[in-house]
C-alpha cells in the first residue's frame, strides 16, 4: 500500500506536480462539480433564501417579498411540529432497522442456499424496488383495505385477529412494511455483492477448521462487510429523512392529526400538494431548510461516529 | 465463487439445509402474495380479497391493441411512444451519470488535490439534501436556464441526483484496481484522461454495468421529475401515464392499472433477471475499505 | 409587517467574496428569476387579428364521462368562426390534463403559468381561481362579459353561479358546470324496514320541508342496524376523502365560511363543534357509520353502496352516471332502489342544505388574444353544448334556458335534482382556504378516530388555523 504521489512522481517535482494534480482533478471533477453546483447547491441556497419570503400560489414565484423569519415562527407556532418531528425520528429509526436487518438477513440466507435459489429470492426482493411506486403502493392499499376486502384480513382472520382497515387502525405498521420491503433490497444488494467479493480462501480455511455456518458468519463474513454495513446505514438514514413518497401514497400522513406525517411529507404537503391548490412555497422551503439542516447534522454525527474519515482517507492503492 | 463455497460449508450438517430456505420463503411470502395479486387482477374484472369476481378476461390489456377504447387513454400519446420516451430518458440519464460519476470516482480514488477529503465527504452529504422538497427551487433554476419543460433539463437533474451514489460506488471500484496497471500506462507517457479512458474504464466494466443497471431502473421508474419539469404531453413517460390512470380515485379502473403496471415493470424485470450477476458486484469495491 | 422587494435590494445586499461565492450564485439565480415579473395582461395586437389564431385550453381529465368540458370548446370554435365571418379563423387545441387529479392539475398549471407556457384557457374549480388572481395567472372578465353579453348563452347563466366566480368584486371565470351533493338512500332497504312506498318516495319532500331532520335520519339508520337490515356501521357513509361535501354538515349547523364584507375566512365555533359532533356521534356513539370511512378507498365505497349494503350515503350528482357506466347498473334498477334528497336540516323545521362546486373556464394572462379566448368560452356556454355535458355526466344546468333544451328535458335525474341548487352553498374563494380546509379536515379525522373530542377539536383547530393564516380568519 503506498500513496499515489510517492509512486507516480519524484519528490523534486512535487511543487509543479501539485498544480498539475489540481488541474487534472478539475478536469475529472468538472462535470460532477458543475452538476452539483447547479442542481444541488443552488437549489439549497435558493430554498434558504426563499424561506424568508412569502412566496405562495397567491403571490406567484416571481414576486419575492422579504418577511424575515416569519415562516420559521409560523412552523413552530403549529401545535404539531413536535409530533411531526417525533414521527420523523420514529420512522427513520424503525424503517432503518428493518431495512438493514432484513437486508442483511436476506443477503446472508440467499448466499447460503443454492446459487439459483438464492438468485431467485434476491430477484423477488428486488421487485418492490423496480416497481413504479404508485403500483407498489396500490398493492399495499388493497392488501390493507377495509373489511370485507383486504388480503391481510383474509390472512389473519383464521388466527383470530379481527378484520380491520389496517391503514387506519395500524398506520405505522403499514408505513413500516411498505417502506421496509422496498428499502431492504438496497442493503441486500450491497451486502450480497460484498459477501461475494470476500476471497474464497477465507471460507476454505474456516471449512478446514470445521467451523459452523453461524460461526463463519460471525467470525468472517460480518467483520469483512463492516464498511458496506456502515455505508448502508448512513446512506439509508439520509434517504429516509428525505423520503415521503410511500407514506403519501398510503396513509398520507393520517389518520387524523398528523399520526404518520413526517417532516419531509409536511414540507411536500405544504409546498407542492394542497387539495385546493393553495401552495405555500416559502413556508415549505422553510420546512425543507430545517430538513436539510437535520439531515446534515445527523450525517455528520454518523460519519464521525463510524469514523468515516477512514473512508475518505488519502488515495491509496491496494496491491 | 464465494457463494458456492458457502453453500458447501461444513456447517450444513449442523444447520439443516432446509432452514434457510424456510426462513427465506416465509419472509418472501408478502412479496409473493402482492405480486401474484397484481398479476391475476390484471386478468379479471375485479378482485375481492383473493377472490376474483367475474370471468377470466384479457380486456384489461386492450390498451396494447385498442387504446382508443380505453377512456382513460383518450387524448394521451399511444403507449409505444411513451415507452420509447421512458427508454430514452432512462438510457440518457444512466449513460451521463455513468460518465460523470466514473470521472469523479476516478479523481477521488487516484488523484490527490486540495479539498479532496472535504469534497468526498460532501458528496455523501449531498444525499441528505431532500431533493423532493427542493423541487420549487429546482424549478426556479430550470426556468432561469431555460430548461423547464425540456427533456435535457430533466435528464440533467436526474443525473445530478444520481451522483452521490454513483461517485461513491465508482470510487470503490477504482480503489480495487491494482496501481501497476495504470502506472505502466502513465510511464509510457499517456495522459491521465487517456489512461482513464483506455486502461481504467475497461477494468471497472463490472462496476459500470452494475451501476448502469441500477441507474437505468431509477430513470425508468422516475416519476416526479418528468412529471413536474416536463409536463408536455409528447414527452410524457410511462410513470406519468400510470399516475394519470390512477385518476382521483373515483373513476379508477384497477384492472387497467394493474395491466399497465405489469407492462411497465416487465422490461425492468427482464433486465434484472439477465443482469443479476452483474448487479451482485455493485459493491465489490468497498469491501476492503 | 414591513416588506421589501427582494429584487431591488439584491445587488447591493451581498458582497462578493470567495467564501460567499455559492451564496451569491444562488442569489443571482434567484434575483434573475425575480426580474422575470409576471406581466399584466398582454397588451399586444388587435382584439381580432386576421388569419388563423391558435387558442390552447386545458381541462382536467379525461375523467370520463365529463369529456364535454373539453369537447365543447372544440365545438364552440365552429360557432365562433361563423361569427367572425372568415376574416379570422380560430383553431382550438384543447387537451385533457392530469388524468383527473386536481392536485396535480393545479400544480401543473401554476408552474406553467410561471414559465409562461400556460394555455389561453384553463378550466378550474371556482375556488381555485382565487389564489391565481394575486400573481395574475388569470384575468378579470367583467369588461368582456359586458361587451359580449349577448354572445353564446352568457346572459342566461344562473346568477348565483356568477357569485361563485367573484373575488373582491371582480369576475374571473365563466361557469362551466355545477352539481349538487345529495344524500342518497336505498329505497329497497327502507321498504324492508316496513316503510310504505309513499313514505319512501315522499322522503325528499319531507326533507325539503324540514319534517325529516338529521335526528330522524340517525334514528332510521340505528333502527336499520338493530333490525339487521344493514350491517353495523353501515347506516350512513359520508364522503371518504377531502372535498367540499364535508362542509355540508358545517353549513347544516349554521356555519359560515367567508365574511361578505371583508372576504376573510370565517369559522363559527358553535357550528364547527356541531359538525364534528355529527361525525363523532355517527362513528363513536350511535355507531351508524364505520370508523373505516375516513380514507376508505373510493372503489370500495362505490362497490359497497352499489351492492345495497348501506342505507344512507353521500355522493355527488355525477356519481349517478358513474355508477351506471363503471358498475354497469341499469338506469331503471338505480331508480328502483336508490333515492336522493338534500342533507336534512339539523333540527325539525330547519332548512336542508347541499354544497355545489361549480367549475369555470378562465382566461389566462398568457392569452395573446384574450378577447377571442373569452368569445370561445362564451360560445361553449350554450344550452345545446352544455346540456350534452350535463346529460352525459349528470352535472346540473348552468343556464336558465337549459330546462327547455330538448336533451336536458329528457333527463329525469337532472330535472329531479335541479331544485337542490336553491338550497346550495359554496366553499369560499380565498387564497388560503386550502390551509383552513387542511386543518379542519385533519381534526374531522381525529374526531372520528376518537383522538380528540369535538370540543377539544374545535379549540385546537381554531388555534391552529389562527396560527397558520394569521389575520385572514375571523372566529365567531
Amino acid at each position: 500500500m503506498a500513496r499515489i504521489e510517492e509512486i507516480a512522481l519524484p519528490r523534486e517535482r512535487q511543487a509543479t506536480a501539485w498544480w498539475r494534480f489540481n488541474a487534472t482533478a478539475l478536469l475529472f471533477l468538472g462535470p460532477a462539480m458543475a452538476l452539483v453546483l447547479v442542481f444541488f447547491i443552488a437549489p439549497v441556497v435558493i430554498t434558504f433564501v426563499m424561506s424568508f419570503t412569502d412566496l405562495a400560489t397567491s403571490t406567484g414565484l416571481s414576486n419575492w417579498q422579504w418577511i424575515g423569519p416569519e415562516n420559521y415562527q409560523r412552523m413552530f407556532r403549529s401545535q404539531f411540529w413536535l409530533t411531526i418531528l417525533g414521527n420523523t425520528f420514529v420512522y427513520v429509526a424503525v424503517v432503518l432497522a428493518f431495512n438493514v436487518i432484513v437486508g442483511l438477513g436476506i443477503a446472508l440466507l440467499s448466499v447460503h442456499v443454492e446459487a439459483k435459489a438464492g438468485g431467485l429470492f434476491r430477484s423477488l426482493w428486488l421487485l418492490p424496488r423496480i416497481s413504479p411506486s404508485v403500483v407498489y403502493a396500490l398493492m399495499w392499499t388493497w392488501a390493507a383495505a377495509s373489511p370485507p376486502f383486504g388480503m391481510i384480513n383474509y390472512v389473519v382472520e383464521p388466527f383470530g385477529v379481527e378484520p380491520r382497515y389496517w391503514i387506519q387502525s395500524d398506520p405505522w405498521l403499514i408505513v413500516i412494511l411498505i417502506n421496509g420491503f422496498v428499502g431492504a433490497s438496497f442493503g441486500m444488494l450491497i451486502f450480497t455483492s460484498a459477501i461475494k467479493a470476500i476471497p474464497e480462501d477465507l471460507f476454505r480455511a474456516a471449512q478446514v477448521d470445521g467451523a459452523s455456518a453461524l460461526h463463519v458468519i460471525r467470525r468472517i463474513t460480518l467483520p469483512l462487510i463492516k464498511w458496506p454495513i456502515l455505508f448502508v446505514l448512513v446512506y439509508q438514514t439520509m434517504s429516509l429523512f428525505a423520503s415521503y413518497e410511500y407514506i403519501y401514497l398510503t396513509t398520507n400522513g393520517g389518520p387524523g392529526l398528523y399520526a404518520t406525517e413526517t417532516w419531509s411529507l409536511w414540507a411536500f404537503h405544504t409546498a407542492l400538494s394542497n387539495y385546493y391548490g393553495n401552495l405555500d412555497f416559502a413556508y415549505g422551503a422553510a420546512m425543507a431548510a430545517i430538513l436539510v439542516l437535520m439531515g446534515l447534522g445527523i450525517s455528520v454525527v454518523m460519519l464521525r461516529l463510524f469514523r468515516f474519515g477512514q473512508l475518505v482517507a488519502e488515495p491509496r492503492v491496494e496491491v | 465463487m464465494a457463494t458456492a463455497v458457502i453453500a458447501r460449508a461444513p456447517g450444513r450438517s449442523r444447520w439443516p439445509s432446509l432452514v434457510p430456505y424456510a426462513v427465506l420463503l416465509l419472509a418472501t411470502v408478502p412479496i409473493l402474495v402482492l405480486y401474484l395479486w397484481l398479476f391475476y387482477s390484471s386478468f379479471f374484472p375485479r378482485i375481492e380479497g383473493f377472490r376474483p369476481v367475474g370471468d377470466f378476461t384479457i380486456d384489461n390489456w386492450r390498451f396494447l391493441w385498442d387504446p382508443q377504447s380505453v377512456p382513460q387513454l383518450r387524448n394521451r400519446p399511444p403507449i409505444i411512444p411513451l415507452t420509447i420516451n421512458t427508454f430514452v430518458f432512462a438510457t440518457m440519464t444512466s449513460l451521463i451519470s455513468l460518465l460523470v460519476s466514473s470521472m469523479a470516482g476516478y479523481a477521488f480514488s487516484r488523484l490527490r488535490f486540495r479539498g479532496r477529503r472535504v469534497f468526498l465527504g460532501g458528496v455523501l452529504l449531498l444525499h441528505s439534501f431532500p431533493s423532493v422538497t427542493l423541487l420549487i427551487a429546482l424549478f426556479v433554476v430550470l426556468r432561469f436556464l431555460g430548461l423547464y419543460d425540456k427533456l435535457v433539463g430533466v435528464i440533467l437533474v436526474q443525473t445530478a441526483f444520481a451522483l452521490p451514489f454513483g461517485i461513491w460506488i465508482m470510487k470503490g471500484f477504482f480503489d480495487n484496481i491494482p496501481w501497476d496497471l495504470e502506472m505502466s500506462a502513465l510511464v509510457d507517457g499517456a495522459g491521465r484522461l487517456r489512461t482513464w479512458w483506455r486502461i481504467m474504464l475497461p477494468l471497472v466494466k463490472p462496476g459500470l454495468l452494475a451501476l448502469g443497471v441500477l441507474l437505468f431502473v431509477e430513470g425508468w421508474n422516475q416519476f416526479l421529475l418528468p412529471f413536474v419539469f416536463m409536463p408536455s404531453g409528447s414527452q410524457q413517460t410511462l410513470s406519468t401515464l400510470v399516475r394519470g390512470i390512477l385518476g382521483e380515485g373515483r373513476f379508477v379502473d384497477y384492472g387497467l392499472l394493474t395491466a399497465v403496471g405489469l407492462y411497465y415493470i416487465a422490461p425492468i424485470l427482464v433486465l434484472f433477471v439477465l443482469a443479476q450477476d452483474q448487479l451482485m458486484r455493485i459493491y465489490a469495491g468497498g469491501v476492503k475499505g | 409587517m414591513s416588506k421589501h422587494t427582494f429584487a431591488g435590494r439584491e445587488a447591493g445586499g451581498y458582497r462578493l467574496s470567495r467564501r460567499q461565492f455559492l451564496i451569491t450564485t444562488g442569489a443571482a439565480i434567484a434575483a434573475a428569476a425575480c426580474s422575470t415579473q409576471v406581466g399584466q395582461q398582454s397588451p399586444s395586437g388587435a382584439a381580432v387579428p386576421a388569419g388563423t389564431v391558435n387558442l390552447s385550453a386545458w381541462t382536467i381529465g379525461p375523467d370520463a364521462p365529463s369529456y364535454y368540458r373539453r369537447d365543447n370548446l372544440v365545438s364552440a370554435a365552429d360557432l365562433l368562426n361563423k361569427k367572425l365571418g372568415g376574416q379570422t379563423q380560430v383553431h382550438v387545441d384543447a387537451t385533457f390534463e392530469s388524468g383527473g387529479q386536481w392536485g396535480d392539475y393545479l400544480q401543473k398549471f401554476t408552474l406553467a403559468a410561471e414559465a409562461k407556457t400556460s394555455p389561453d384557457i384553463i378550466l378550474a374549480g371556482h375556488e381555485n381561481l382565487a389564489p391565481w388572481v394575486g400573481p395574475s395567472y388569470v384575468i378579470p372578465l367583467d369588461d368582456l362579459i359586458k361587451k359580449f353579453q349577448s354572445e353564446g348563452g352568457l346572459k342566461d347563466v344562473i346568477p348565483t353561479l356568477w357569485d361563485a366566480m367573484k373575488l373582491k368584486g371582480k369576475t374571473y371565470g365563466v361557469p362551466q358546470d355545477t352539481e349538487a351533493r345529495p344524500m342518497y338512500y336505498r329505497k329497497d332497504l327502507l321498504a324492508k324496514m316496513g316503510w310504505s312506498k309513499d313514505k319512501i318516495d315522499g322522503l325528499p319532500d319531507a326533507v325539503k320541508k324540514g319534517d325529516f331532520a338529521w335526528p330522524d335520519l340517525v334514528a332510521t339508520a340505528k333502527e336499520a342496524i338493530s333490525k339487521g337490515i344493514v350491517g353495523p356501521g353501515m347506516g350512513w357513509y359520508s364522503r371518504t376523502s377531502k372535498g367540499a361535501d364535508i362542509y355540508m354538515f358545517y353549513y347544516q349547523n349554521g356555519g359560515v365560511m367567508q365574511d361578505d364584507a371583508t372576504g376573510k375566512l370565517v369559522v363559527v365555533k358553535d357550528a364547527l363543534q356541531k359538525h364534528y359532533q355529527v361525525h363523532a356521534d355517527a362513528v363513536r356513539n350511535d355507531k351508524i357509520m364505520t370508523q373505516a370511512i375516513y380514507g376508505m378507498d373510493g372503489k370500495i365505497f362505490d362497490q359497497t353502496v352499489m351492492d345495497g349494503k348501506v342505507l344512507f350515503f353521500n355522493a355527488g350528482t355525477w356519481k349517478w352516471k358513474d355508477w351506471q357506466t363503471t358498475y354497469k347498473i341499469v338506469d331503471q334498477v338505480l331508480w328502483d332502489n336508490v333515492g336522493f334528497m338534500l342533507i336534512p336540516a339539523a333540527q325539525k323545521g330547519g332548512k336542508p342544505v347541499t354544497v355545489s362546486h361549480p367549475l369555470a373556464y378562465a382566461v389566462t394572462s398568457n392569452a395573446k388574444y384574450p378577447e377571442l379566448a373569452f368569445r370561445l368560452i362564451a360560445n361553449a356556454t350554450t344550452p345545446e353544448l352544455n346540456s350534452k355535458h350535463s346529460v352525459t355526466s349528470a352535472h346540473l344546468a348552468i343556464l336558465s334556458t337549459q330546462k327547455d333544451d330538448p336533451t336536458y328535458k329528457q333527463d329525469k335525474f337532472l330535472l329531479a335534482t335541479q331544485y337542490m341548487l336553491d338550497y346550495t352553498r359554496f366553499i369560499p374563494n380565498h387564497a388560503k382556504f386550502g390551509i383552513y380546509d387542511d386543518v379542519l379536515y385533519r381534526f374531522l379525522g381525529a374526531v372520528e378516530q376518537g383522538q380528540v373530542t369535538p370540543a377539544q377539536a374545535v379549540d385546537s383547530a381554531v388555534k391552529e388555523i389562527q396560527s397558520q393564516v394569521g389575520d385572514e380568519i375571523i372566529v365567531k
